[in-house]
């Protein structure tokens, strides 16, 4: 496995494994419990060029909000900034060239139409750069109260085939078909990367979520497939839900899901539900993630660009994207910064006097990035 | 109110039961032109565990309220009434409930207690 994809499947916080495997074939054991996630090797801290879609809506502002958090940490990151709508019929030849380049990429969300034909650049983008694995992670903000607490979720979602893989047609005048796509490649590619991200990060149980009983040859293989790479890490406990008993369970008793590795569609709808039972989308990191590539945007519900309201008053919720773009800085193997930013915001959030509209206060953005800069050491 | 395409649908309906009280005790129906199938509301296929088949202890609330659904749809709203009334009277109390939702009884005494409310 790539390097990079390593240091980004070990995450903040939560205990480590005690060895670390990596792609040149020897093993190196790492003290357990450590919140730094691996040893910083000379020539670390060079200067790395992101690149930065600020995108529609609410997008903007939120970016904005990372971009003056970074200069205040002096983190060693510069932004190439491009201009995307979602209204564009597809994403810019240059801004495609730039993530290859940069291989990161941080965007705020590109409005899709609804109907209409149109594709969505946000899918656009995953498919074209073969982020295969989205991941998000809902748990409890120390601090912000919700519904349920002892919610730690980390969904792990197949980004580019399933229920969007695009292909619908009209078979005659009011009957349209439309194909879900799940292919073995890709079925194993990503249940490997939720097992590998579970025994990296110390998680004890991974979850396929599926709908099998009807759909016995998609998820059926989707399963498959999940099956064969469990029997790979005895370790790690692995069991199955069906997607609508997930829901129920998820809103019920969510304390029982660890890591749930999902197909396209049913990842976005577990993963809504979990941001929403744990305080809201508007503070759920996430990232979607390839073997050469990666773009962080807000977790959850990452295509919503906010109402207009939102934007003329500036007072969209700028936490989920710090908190991806904490995961960015760990990507790129920043991860003092990450946890400098990390302790920042969590503070902000535990403190509760700067909190936007979402989760039940009335600070504008630019509140929230003046409280979190404050609270950098 | 909420109309949907068929997956959408058991997904909502799980997710709004499971914030409302469970599966257990929600009542729905099946519906076409000419007929009609009542079973329990949300997450209608699951059959349950076969300790729960052994000990007795299924919830039979559901299925007791998508019954008087069958009853009103067979234009028998009085009667629908009372079921409906029984049923809730036995979870209002709170004395007699099922395992899911918080209590010890067998399905026999759940029965019991409905018809005992019964006016």
């Amino acid at each position: 496995m790539a390097h990079r994809q390593l240091s980004w499947l070990l995450h903040r916080g939560r205990g480590l494994a005690s060895t670390i495997r990596t792609s040149y074939g020897f093993d190196y054991a790492l003290p357990l419990r450590r919140s730094i996630t691996y040893m910083p090797r000379p020539g670390d801290g060079t200067q790395r060029t992101v690149t930065l879609i600020p995108g529609d809506g609410i997008g903007p502002l939120v970016t904005s909000a990372v971009v003056e958090v970074m200069k205040a940490m002096h983190a060693p990151l510069s932004f190439e900034r491009f201009e995307v709508s979602g209204k564009m019929d597809k994403v810019p030849d240059e801004v495609m060239a730039s993530i290859r380049r940069n291989k990161v990429c941080l965007k705020g969300g590109l409005a899709t139409p609804v109907g209409g034909g149109v594709s969505s650049l946000n899918v656009q983008l995953r498919k074209e750069l073969d982020l295969y694995a989205s991941l998000v992670h809902c748990f409890n903000l120390p601090g912000l109260r919700s519904r349920h607490e002892n919610v730690d979720i980390v969904v792990i979602r197949e980004n580019t085939e399933g229920e969007y893989a695009g292909l619908e047609h009209e078979v005659i005048p009011g009957v349209v078909e439309s194909l879900k796509v799940i292919t073995k490649f890709s079925s194993e590619r990503i249940a490997k990367y939720a097992f590998e991200y579970a025994y990296l990060n110390n998680r004890k149980i991974v979850t396929a979520v599926h709908k099998a009983n009807i759909m016995k040859l998609a998820d059926g293989l989707f399963l498959e497939s999940c099956r064969e790479i469990a029997k790979k890490y005895p370790g790690i406990k692995y069991n199955e839900i069906i997607v609508d008993n997930c829901c129920m369970q998820l809103v019920a008793r969510p304390e029982q899901f660890d890591v749930m590795v999902t197909p396209n569609l049913y990842g976005t709808l577990v993963a809504n539900t979990a941001a929403g039972i744990a305080g809201g989308t508007g503070v759920m990191p996430g990232g979607n993630v390839g073997a050469e590539h990666a773009i962080f945007e807000q977790g959850a519900s990452a295509g919503n660009v906010g109402s207009q309201r939102l934007v003329e008053q500036k007072r969209a919720n700028p936490i989920a994207i710090l908190l991806s773009s904490s995961m960015l800085l760990r990507h790129l193997r920043f991860p003092s910064f990450a946890d400098r930013l990390d302790q920042a915001v969590m503070a902000v959030i535990r403190e509760g006097t700067y909190r936007t509209k979402d989760i039940g206060g009335t600070s504008t953005t630019q509140e929230i990035v003046d409280a979190v800069i404050a609270k950098l050491d | 109110m909420q109309v949907t395409p068929n997956l959408y649908g058991t997904l909502v309906a799980n997710t709004a039961a499971g914030i409302a009280g469970g599966t257990g005790v929600m009542p729905g129906g099946n519906v076409g032109a000419e007929h009609a199938i009542f079973e329990q509301g949300a997450s209608a296929g699951n059959v349950g565990s076969q300790r729960l088949v052994e000990q007795k202890r299924a919830n039979p609330i559901a299925i007791l309220l998508s019954s008087s659904m069958l009853l009103r749809h067979l234009r028998f709203p009085s009667f629908a009434d009372r079921l409906d009334q029984a049923v809730m009277a036995v979870i209002r109390e709170g004395t007699y409930r099922t395992k899911d939702i918080g209590g010890t009884s067998t399905t026999q005494e759940i029965v019991d207690a409905v018809i005992a409310k019964l006016d």
